[in-house]
């Protein structure tokens, strides 16, 4: 076949060309090498931690709403990049690290190199100096029974960091009650009336950083013309109470508790331990049975829920189980509602990220 | 006689494309794509791993978020910082991060999804198109690229567009040609 010269040319010019553009392209994808599939992992690693503490921990998300955000957001990168991922989030105390507390995996990391990455996370806020207080009824409402006596005023008070949520340094407590008194006097004997004082005072004591105060007012009570006995001091109605803190800074807290003429408690919330940290169990008994919550008192968070118990144990292994600060056990059993507190100390949150597999 | 300016007219084209092919090569091999890449971390490293230090003259670029009590939060950018870098020159941002004969161009992907959204289940992806896109307009010539997933912690306000909070894939691409 002859092949005429211009056709040469245009022919050879065009393959030219063709070359020529092969090595002006620029190959645009993302490069799979060690070094760049590291740095992924590590802004994984940093946008977990992220959504954790700010999100969770400190934030809006409980902890179900977390846990779903975290598998979908780690999800959507490993759908867009093609790559498996791993995440586990460990917790520690400071000084030991619970294994392989929560885990999620998608995608495939059984081919392909894998690259591990772990980024530690404080879950803790250093405190901004602006102090709160909040009174924890031991029961609602507080039982009576005449002429037999008055439950004690049993409850637990919580100074704390606003921005921390962690308590105060340990100060000096007080506690003063005003219960509601008879305001008319019925009695046979007019002058028992004098001694009607609605007043409950006294100091509370320190435990794990919270304070209890447990003393019991004492019941007042007369006859009447018609030879019955009623209650003059206290009756049913509300109980003010102001607690006052002084340490580190002073502060109060106030609160309104319940009295009613319904038995008194058999049995009280305990909680032990009230200082706690991650790794560790509380346990939570009331001695009736109750349907149990557990929630942070900031925020009101739930944590643990269980129904129809006399005891729970509250895990503090779980990264989605626990939350700093303060949080207050309530046991709502058929004849009242009980509550006490326990604080979670910081801890730390370890993000491991493995990452791998092979592009598209 | 034909045949032969003929065929030395066809050469013509070869021999260009041969002379810039092989000075090309011989360039290319100045530079590798491994050292590419450390430039591409080192850039990664200064903007979202860094908080830097916006007060200084000249400032320091760093987008890293530093919360009230301190701490730094790398790969989770800070609005005002963002915004601050966005109304930078592209050879004021070249200068600061280094970068003397690499050029480097850094683009935001939107995740079309809130926290919230993401919290109630619902699926996300990467929109197609980037939202903001800063640094060279030019790419061509060896390259490197690499994609760092951040969270922009409050809606930037850029004057020209406003980014919204959420999660970004950015895209970061370092150039030598």
């Amino acid at each position: 076949m002859d092949v005429e010269p211009i056709e040469a040319i245009v022919g050879i010019s065009l393959i030219a060309l063709a070359l020529l553009a092969v090595i002006m392209v620029r190959p645009n994808p993302p490069s799979a090498s060690p070094a760049l599939r590291e740095l992924s992992a590590r802004s994984v690693a940093s946008t977990v931690a992220y959504v954790y503490v700010w999100r969770y921990a400190y934030g809006e998300l409980n902890s179900s709403e977390a846990q779903t955000a975290l598998q979908r957001w780690l999800t959507t990168i490993s759908e867009d990049s093609g790559l498996g991922i791993r995440v586990e989030l460990n917790l520690s105390n400071g000084t030991s690290v619970l294994q392989t507390s929560w885990s999620f995996e998608v995608g495939d990391l059984s081919v392909g190199d894998v690259f591990v990455v772990q980024k530690p996370a404080s879950v803790f806020l250093a405190p901004n100096g602006t102090a709160a207080g909040e009174i924890i009824f031991g029961r609602d409402p507080y039982g009576m029974e005449v002429p037999t006596g008055v439950d004690p005023l049993n409850l637990t008070v919580a100074f704390y960091d606003l921005r921390s949520r962690q308590p105060l340094d340990v100060g000096n407590v007080s506690i003063n009650a005003q219960y509601t008194c008879s305001t008319t006097c019925p009695c046979l004997n007019a002058t028992i009336c004098t001694l009607i004082d609605p007043d409950l005072s006294g100091s509370a004591q320190e435990s794990g950083f919270l304070y209890i105060f447990d003393q019991r007012k004492s019941l007042l009570t007369c006859e009447t013309p018609n030879g019955s006995t009623v209650a003059l001091c206290p009756v049913s109605g509300p109980i003010d109470v102001t607690a006052s803190y002084s340490g580190e800074t002073t502060v109060s807290a106030t609160g309104t508790g319940t009295l009613l003429e319904i038995p008194m408690a058999v049995s009280w919330l305990s909680v032990s331990p009230r200082n706690a940290s991650v790794g560790e169990v509380v346990n939570a008994d009331l001695g009736q049975t109750a349907d149990f919550s557990v929630y942070s008192l900031i925020d009101g968070k739930v944590i643990l829920q269980s129904s129809s118990v006399t005891s729970v144990s509250i895990d503090l292994s779980d990264p989605f189980g626990v939350l700093p600060g303060i949080m207050v056990v309530e046991a709502d059993a058929a004849d009242s509602t009980y509550r006490n507190a326990f604080f979670v100390r910081p801890y730390i949150l370890f993000v491991r990220v493995e990452m791998g597999g092979v592009s598209p | 006689m034909r045949k032969a300016v003929v065929f030395m007219a066809s050469m013509i084209p070869v021999i260009i494309f041969g002379a810039y092919a092989l000075s090309a090569v011989a360039a290319q091999s100045a530079r590798s794509t491994k050292a590419l890449e450390s430039e591409l971390i080192l850039v990664s490293r200064k903007l979202f791993e860094s908080p830097g230090d916006w007060s200084a003259t000249p400032p320091d670029i760093g987008l890293a978020l530093e919360d009230p009590s301190g701490s730094i939060w790398s790969f989770v950018v800070d609005p005002e910082k963002l915004a601050n870098l966005s109304s930078l020159s592209y050879e004021e941002v070249k200068n600061l991060l280094g970068l003397e004969e690499v050029d480097v161009r850094i683009s935001f992907y939107r995740l079309n999804a809130t926290l919230s959204d993401l919290a109630s289940g619902a699926p996300a992806s990467f929109d197609a198109d980037p939202s903001l896109v800063l640094g060279s307009k030019i790419t061509k010539g060896l390259s490197a690229a690499g994609y760092v997933y951040v969270y922009l912690a409050g809606d930037a306000d850029l004057g020209f567009t406003t980014l919204q909070e959420g999660f970004y894939r950015v895209l970061i691409e370092v150039f030598w040609g």
